[in-house]
């Protein structure tokens, strides 16, 4: 008896952790979305998404501990909890540096992008990053997992150039100072996101394998 | 089943046991109590003779630990009695033995004590002088041998039970073993015991049955299948906890699934926050609708609950419509109408501004020709277009028109006849060099598709500018091509070049008198008879339209 519902509240819980990954693929599209078009209306839906992100992330927490302290879980179970718990702290983190983004469109929007093919490139790749993420999760596809924790290069990449095409501009007087930083921001953030994907791939695996590679790497 | 077999086998023991021990008691018992009657007949019979020679004095020596010894007068009263004292003794004329013995000269008898527990046997001898010798022992009865039977009873009743549980075990496993090797599959084709046949054969029978249902389910199932697969529109049912039972094809390629996705839940298809939101919505209020953009195509998500007769929810149906083409041509639709009022607006103004002028005696009598001039022009142009606009709606209404025969020549030649005014205003020559091919068509229009494309070519030239129609046989087309070499078209703007009222440059089309809708009733018209039209064109240097028509028309 005790098991037929533990096992709902897990599919719950697989549940509201694939809601929260689409709300924060939304936010992310969205925000890349009105980046590239330089759409300052779209920053509200933003904001609202990183909300009903929020909501979601004190939500699906709510229900890993009451799951923890009323079923005791052990072995796979467990680690599924534990992961789902990992997993919404860097989810929440993808919505608030998407909500950041969405904050700096205000900003940035009177300016031409100079940089537009790069953050383009940028917004796609991280935009691939966490809907393959959240996808290995759907999937418990780990070979997905491990691309996108691959993957993570090209964004640093793409960052290292931006922030070398923007210092190459000031050389040249050719950019606006605060543009500029806000670029970079943006970049930064775009980066930051990628990085928050990777640990949501990463506990992906853990779920999976029982085994996570900051551990072994410390190992 | 071993239990019931475990009873009935200790039943049937019990039974047999007490039967046999009854029978076995009341054969014994009458065997014995007959040995016992002749024994203690010849006692009696030799006690007499001793007491009929010596009289009284034969108790003096005798010992009556074994039988006691009753002598009765012939009148029943007790002479003598070896264990009671004969004074006390009633009269002995009723008993059956002593009466017996009194006329016949020798009686017995059986009574059984008070208390059951014993029974005395008596034998009575008559002795010449007409008295009766008696003589009774006193025994255990049957029932007191039985009693006393009772615990070596009980150790057999053990002995018997643990029998039967070893017997019923061994017998409910000897039954049973064949039955759970019956190849129920193949009913028929078991070796069993013979009282299972009807079992078999009716298991036989539903067997068939449940095949042939399954069958008719399977049948049902693939056309059911084969008929959503076909659907352009996506479709996925899901049962009541969201789990998706059936997918089509196209549901499966837009929201890039596969039949992995099926028994799982839906949200591992499709997760997106819109699609969360419908389905909370679907479970309120039964139904739920939204359009979404995926692939560069518009779709409408339907998704409603199904419910069985009794409002049960069972589940929820996902409809997926593709409405590209509904929100495309509503959207020209509603681009047309803006661009009719407006096209239709311009004119009347222009006409209208000149008019008031003219009517308020505000314009030089000089200049009064100028503005009578510009109304007639502008109504003129205002007729054109709503001419124009006719034609097209001609075109769009009727589906059929009645063909007839086409000589390119003659329609080319009457085309020059009406533009040649035009061309030569704009110093702008025209050559043709039109075959002489007839094909099966509508008259009007192949003139409106050349006289529209002359009429453009001479439009959007320059000074001193050519115009050219051809008309050749390719392998398998009749190809009609109106060349120029005047303006050109910006490559960027060739694909939209076919829209109703779409202009390249919209202040020098409106100087050069055009209504944006020639190309589209071109475009229309070659569709009608069953043609493509292509165009190639570099600005700067001039553009060639090509009409291309089936060989298959040629007459």
């Amino acid at each position: 008896m005790t098991r037929i519902k533990f096992t709902e509240q897990l599919s719950e819980l697989n549940n509201e952790l694939i809601q929260m990954g689409g709300l924060c693929e939304s936010a992310i599209d969205t925000c890349v979305d009105a980046l590239l078009n330089n759409d300052q209306s779209l920053a509200p839906v933003v904001s609202r998404r990183e909300r009903e992100i929020d909501e979601k992330e004190s939500e699906i927490t709510g229900l890993c501990m009451k799951m923890l302290l009323h079923q005791q879980p052990v072995a796979s179970d467990l680690r599924q909890i534990s992961a789902a718990l990992k997993m919404v702290t860097d989810l929440e983190r993808i919505g608030d540096q998407a909500d950041d983004i969405g904050e700096m469109i205000v900003y940035t929007a009177s300016h031409h992008l100079d940089e537009h093919s790069l953050i383009e490139k940028m917004g796609a790749a991280t935009k691939k990053m966490v809907r393959d993420s959240i996808d290995a999760f759907v999937k418990q596809d780990i070979r997905l997992a491990q691309s996108v924790i691959k993957y993570d290069d090209v964004v640093d990449e793409l960052f290292i150039s931006i922030k070398k095409s923007i210092i190459e501009a000031i050389d040249k007087k050719t950019i606006d100072g605060e543009y500029a930083s806000d670029i970079l921001m943006i970049a930064k953030y775009f980066e930051r996101i990628g990085d928050h994907a990777v640990n949501v791939a990463e506990w992906v695996e853990y779920s999976i394998t029982g085994h996570h590679r900051k551990d072994e790497e410390n190992a | 089943m071993n239990k019931t077999i475990f009873r009935s086998v200790l039943l049937a023991c019990c039974i047999v046991m007490v039967f046999s021990l009854a029978v076995t008691l009341f054969f014994l018992n009458s065997y014995f109590i007959n040995v016992e009657f002749e024994n203690l007949r010849a006692q009696a019979e030799l006690t007499a003779r001793a007491i009929d020679e010596v009289g009284l004095s034969y108790f003096d020596t005798y010992d009556s630990s074994v039988y006691r010894i009753t002598w009765v007068d012939s009148d029943g009263s007790v002479i003598y009695d070896t264990a009671a004292d004969e004074s006390t003794m009633e009269n002995h004329l009723d008993r059956s033995e002593i009466v017996t013995a009194l006329t016949a000269g020798h009686g017995q008898a059986r009574r059984l004590s008070d208390t059951l527990s014993l029974e005395t046997l008596y034998s009575a001898v008559r002795i010449s002088d007409g008295s009766v010798v008696r003589l009774s022992v006193t025994q255990a009865s049957v029932l007191r041998i039985t009693l006393g039977m009772i615990p070596y009873m009980l150790i057999v009743l053990a002995l018997a039970l643990v029998l039967c549980m070893f017997i019923s075990k061994r017998i409910s496993a000897r039954v049973i073993n064949p039955l759970n090797n019956l190849d129920l599959d193949n009913p028929l084709e078991n070796d069993t015991y013979e009282e299972l046949s009807p079992l078999l054969v009716r298991i036989d029978n539903q067997n068939r049955q449940i095949a042939g249902q399954i069958d008719t389910i399977r049948t049902r199932q693939k056309e059911f299948d084969a008929i959503t697969n076909n659907m352009r529109e996506g479709m996925i049912i899901l049962n009541s906890s969201d789990l998706v039972v059936s997918m089509n094809t196209s549901a499966m390629k837009l929201f890039g699934g596969s039949s992995s996705n099926i028994g799982r839940n839906i949200l591992t298809l499709e997760r997106s926050p819109q699609f969360t939101k419908a389905m909370e919505e679907v479970k309120q209020k039964g139904r739920s609708e939204y359009f979404f953009e995926r692939n560069g195509f518009v779709n409408r998500l339907i998704a409603n609950q199904i419910q069985d007769d009794n409002s049960h929810v069972l589940g929820t149906c996902i409809l997926i419509v593709d409405e590209t083409e509904k929100v495309l041509s509503e959207g020209m639709r509603k681009e047309f109408s803006a661009n009719v009022s407006h096209e239709l607006k311009t004119p009347l103004h222009s006409i209208l501004a000149s008019s008031e002028l003219l009517m308020n005696n505000l314009v030089k009598e000089a200049d009064k020709m100028q503005f009578i001039s510009r109304i007639h022009n502008e109504a003129e142009h205002l007729v054109t277009l709503i001419e124009d606009i006719i034609r097209l709606s001609q075109l769009d209404e009727t589906k059929e028109f009645p063909r007839e025969e086409v000589s390119f020549q003659e329609v080319a030649g009457s085309v020059v006849e009406a533009l040649e005014q035009n061309a030569r205003e704009r110093s702008v020559t025209i050559e043709k060099d039109v075959d002489n091919l007839r094909i099966s068509g509508v008259q009007r229009l192949v003139y409106e598709i050349i006289y529209n494309l002359c009429d453009n070519a001479i439009r959007y030239n320059r000074e001193g500018g050519h115009v050219r129609i051809s008309v050749h046989r390719n392998a398998d087309t009749v190809e009609l091509k109106v060349a120029d070499d005047g303006i050109g078209i910006p490559s960027e703007h060739l694909a939209r070049i076919f829209e109703r009222f779409y202009r390249v440059d919209t202040s020098h089309s409106r100087s050069t008198g055009g209504t944006g809708l020639g190309l589209s009733i071109v475009k229309h018209a070659a569709m009608v008879l069953g043609g493509q039209v292509e165009v190639d064109s570099r600005e700067g240097l001039g553009t060639t339209f090509t009409v291309s028509f089936p060989a298959d028309l040629l007459c």
